[in-house]
């Protein structure tokens, strides 16, 4: 026994007096149980406070005295008098082995002891992708693995927010160690660090021994055996590509789309190398000779193109062998992770790569669910992960118009497409977009409007847990989803450490 | 009104005498266990012309900083008017007491179970020991110590002798624990250096003052004996524990055919008036 119940209420939290020399932290899981009901409550430390039984003017006093004349009082009976108090919230009650919702509290003086193994028996083997292990506080739970259920989760969007430094890329490169070994699954990784496929001195997941099973494309592909080249001929861009992603003005958008329905997959060749004279007559003076001056000057700049027309990743080249979305689409269908490797282009061309290859995703799913229900029904569920995501999701940024993120974030999951935002401050994403991210990885955020949007988008309720978001260590998480039955504390793997465990067979108990 | 009074203190304060034999003494750890022993009584029933007490003796004991010992004993008691006297019968001693009026018996029965309790440790103590009793103590003992907090001693003056003397000591023995003899095994003692206060202490052997201030460095109360406030709590019959026990003796008497609000009703308004009118 560590404690025993002294106060509470079903509507705010349960108090818990500490017994001297056992310690307790935040986001521990205790067991309260009820003699004589026999009611199980499993309750969770939200707060600790230092309490005593003597008046705090006195305590002050007394640590004055000690701190300007150095008188050192003694105090007896210091452990009944000066003791730990837990504010703890009631996850669920187990009543003649059924989990109820916490509709009543503990009576006084129940006693409190830590969670064991065999409490957490009822947890059933439904999760398919191992990101951690149960968290107690700090202390992690070595017998109890953490599973994510990969069927519901995907396509119901993940959101994954930290500070810097947390352990944001070290998640998504567990949680997509674990798709791969399912093999049932797709995604496209945008990397704009370089950091998931991994190279020399950082593991990443090319060290997977399932790396067959990994597409990786990038500007530099030449110098990666197996890597496919990351080259977009501008001929298969959409204005669609550029909408809500570029910085456009009404006039510049209805200027691009008037470009591509008279030049088709031409448009941007004839909007870079014709004279704007040219353009003018051609449109019937319906478009400016300033519109199309800035437009060229933007699309230049946003495709990092040279004065030949030709760039890192984009070129005005006519193309001659498969495009890079046959290459990817043909990745999904193979239940392959793809990995893109954005670390070599500047931000706009990053978004524009991103929102082309999303684009044409989308419309190729929405057009199978459409046309052709088996075809549809044998496509993998794909994963999006795009770190930084108020870069495409932000509030400012969806003010200018509807871009493809948006759209997966509001419908991907008709069409199997789930995205995975990775942000450190989702404050600048608006509520809707962050709401509609049923499951949400907390890795720690100690900025208060970031964990504030946070707790007030989860499915569950963590409005208690804000004092443990904000004190989470590095690789600690608390996982709140629809499909887990409580805030899940975890202390996610170490992706080294993965990789070689994924090497052996390892019998888990799992939470779904 | 006040200022003539005032004036008239003023007498009070003229020093016709000055303390001077102030001794120092030094912290002493303890060897043996130090009780502390104490009781709690209060009028749980007042029926008007008789009353039901609740009594309880407390008995606490350290070694070093560690409780070693906790225990209390509660009793009751039944005081009625019996031609010139109070008796009072104590249960479950069965004992019957003779007191000068109703209200303070329960104080009378509280003292002699106090007394009784100490006689009882006493012979069960190793030498080592020591029993502090909070106030005056009809037994004394090489190892029984009485701490009075407050005493009506007075000077030559008028002037209240503790105040007088606490007023020297502190003066002469600035930031030290010091004793004045009194006669007759009292003193006047200041148990810790930084405390405002002197307690009248009465002992056979000022040795013990050592131990005494060992156990008075607690910042609840500096300068008093933690064990005899520690003892005072458990003793102490409290407010709540009152009305629980006054509802229980309504409903027991009720099932035995017996009404007691009117009898209750004739005692109790002077307190209901403090409840309701001067809170």
């Amino acid at each position: 026994m560590i404690g025993k119940i002294v106060g509470g209420s079903v509507g705010e939290k349960v108090i818990i007096r500490i017994k001297s020399g056992e310690r307790v932290d935040v986001g521990d899981i205790l067991i309260a149980e009820d003699k004589e009901t026999k009611e199980k409550f499993f309750l969770k430390v939200v707060n600790i406070n230092i309490s005593s039984l003597i008046a705090r003017q006195f305590i002050e006093e007394m640590a004055g005295q000690n701190l300007e004349s150095g008188e050192d009082f003694e105090i007896f009976d210091s452990q009944e008098r000066f003791y730990r108090l837990c504010e703890a919230k009631v996850l669920k009650i187990k009543r003649d082995g059924k989990f109820y919702p916490p509709r009543t509290i503990p009576n006084f003086f129940t006693d409190v002891r830590k969670i064991e193994k065999e409490d957490l028996d009822f947890i059933k083997q439904e999760g398919e992708i191992p990101i951690g292990h149960l968290r107690l506080g700090t202390k992690k739970v070595s017998e109890i693995k953490i599973n994510l259920p990969a069927n519901k989760l995907i396509s119901h969007h993940m959101l994954v927010v930290a500070a810097t430094g947390k352990g944001k890329s070290n998640f998504a490169k567990v949680f997509l160690s674990g798709l791969l070994e399912l093999g049932e699954y797709s995604a496209v990784v945008f990397d704009p660090h370089n950091e998931y496929y991994g190279g020399k001195g950082t593991k990443g997941l090319k060290h997977h021994h399932l790396n067959n099973r990994i597409l990786y494309i990038s500007p530099k592909a030449r110098e990666i055996p197996g890597a496919e080249e990351l080259k977009i001929h501008v001929e298969d861009l959409e204005p669609d590509d550029f909408f809500g992603i570029a910085d456009l003005s009404q006039a510049q958008q209805e200027a691009l789309s008037l470009l591509k329905k008279k030049y088709n997959e031409n448009w941007i060749k004839h909007l870079l190398e014709e004279k704007i004279e040219k353009l003018i007559e051609e449109f019937d003076k319906k478009v400016s000779g300033v519109t199309f001056a800035t437009l060229r000057r933007k699309m230049q700049h946003v495709l990092e193109l040279d004065e030949s027309g030709r760039g890192l990743v984009f070129t005005i080249e006519k193309r001659e062998d498969t495009s890079i979305y046959n290459i990817i689409k043909q990745g999904i269908k193979q239940r392959k992770i793809i990995i893109i490797d954005t670390s070599s282009v500047g931000e706009e061309a990053e978004k524009i790569i991103a929102s082309s290859i999303l684009n044409k995703l989308f419309t190729s799913y929405r057009y199978a669910k459409q046309k052709d229900e088996v075809e549809f029904n044998n496509l993998p569920e794909v994963l999006v992960v795009f770190e930084e995501a108020p870069r495409v999701l932000g509030k400012e940024v969806l003010a200018k118009g509807v871009n493809v993120f948006e759209k997966i974030a509001r419908e991907g999951r008709k069409f199997k497409i789930g995205l995975c935002a990775i942000t450190q401050m989702p404050s600048l994403i608006p509520a809707e977009i962050l709401s509609q991210m049923n499951t949400k990885v907390i890795l720690g955020l100690p900025a208060p409007a970031d964990r504030k949007a946070v707790i007030n988008s989860s499915a569950q309720n963590i409005s208690d847990e804000d004092v443990e978001i904000q004190i989470l260590d590095m690789g600690e998480a608390l996982v709140t989803s629809p499909f887990v039955k409580f805030p899940l504390p975890v202390k996610i793997f170490k992706f080294e450490e993965q990789i070689k465990r994924l090497q052996k067979d390892v019998p888990d108990i799992a939470i779904g | 009104m006040l200022k003539e009074l005032i004036n008239e203190i003023k007498n009070i304060y003229v020093q016709k005498e000055i303390p001077k034999e102030f001794f120092e003494f030094q912290l002493l750890e303890p060897k043996g266990i130090v009780y502390a022993v104490d009781g709690g009584s209060s009028i749980i029933f007042d029926g008007g012309s008789w009353c039901i007490s609740k009594i309880k003796v407390g008995v606490v004991g350290y070694k070093g900083k560690k409780r070693v010992v906790e225990k209390i004993k509660t009793f009751y008691a039944l005081s009625k008017k019996d031609n010139e006297h109070i008796t009072t019968k104590i249960m479950p001693e069965g004992k019957i007491m003779k007191s000068k009026n109703l209200e303070d018996a329960h104080n009378d029965v509280r003292t002699f179970l106090e007394a009784k309790e100490v006689k009882e440790l006493y012979s069960k103590t190793s030498a080592d020991d020591i029993i502090l009793v909070d106030g005056p103590t009809e037994v004394l003992k090489k190892n029984i110590v009485g701490v009075n907090k407050t005493s009506r001693l007075r000077a030559k003056s008028g002037r209240s002798l503790i105040g007088l003397i606490n007023e020297f000591g502190s003066k002469k023995l600035k930031g030290k624990m010091w004793y004045y003899e009194i006669g007759n095994n009292e003193y006047i003692v200041k148990l810790h250096p930084k405390s405002k206060f002197c307690y009248k202490i009465t002992a056979l052997s000022k040795e013990l003052f050592g131990v005494l201030a060992y156990f008075s460095r607690d910042p609840e109360i500096v300068g008093y004996p933690y064990p005899l406030i520690k003892v005072d709590k458990i003793a102490r019959v409290k407010e709540d524990e009152k009305k629980m026990e006054n509802n229980k003796i309504k409903l027991m008497a009720k099932k035995e055919g017996l009404i007691l609000d009117y009898d209750e009703n004739a005692a109790i308004m002077h307190s209901l008036l403090d409840k309701r009118m001067y809170r």
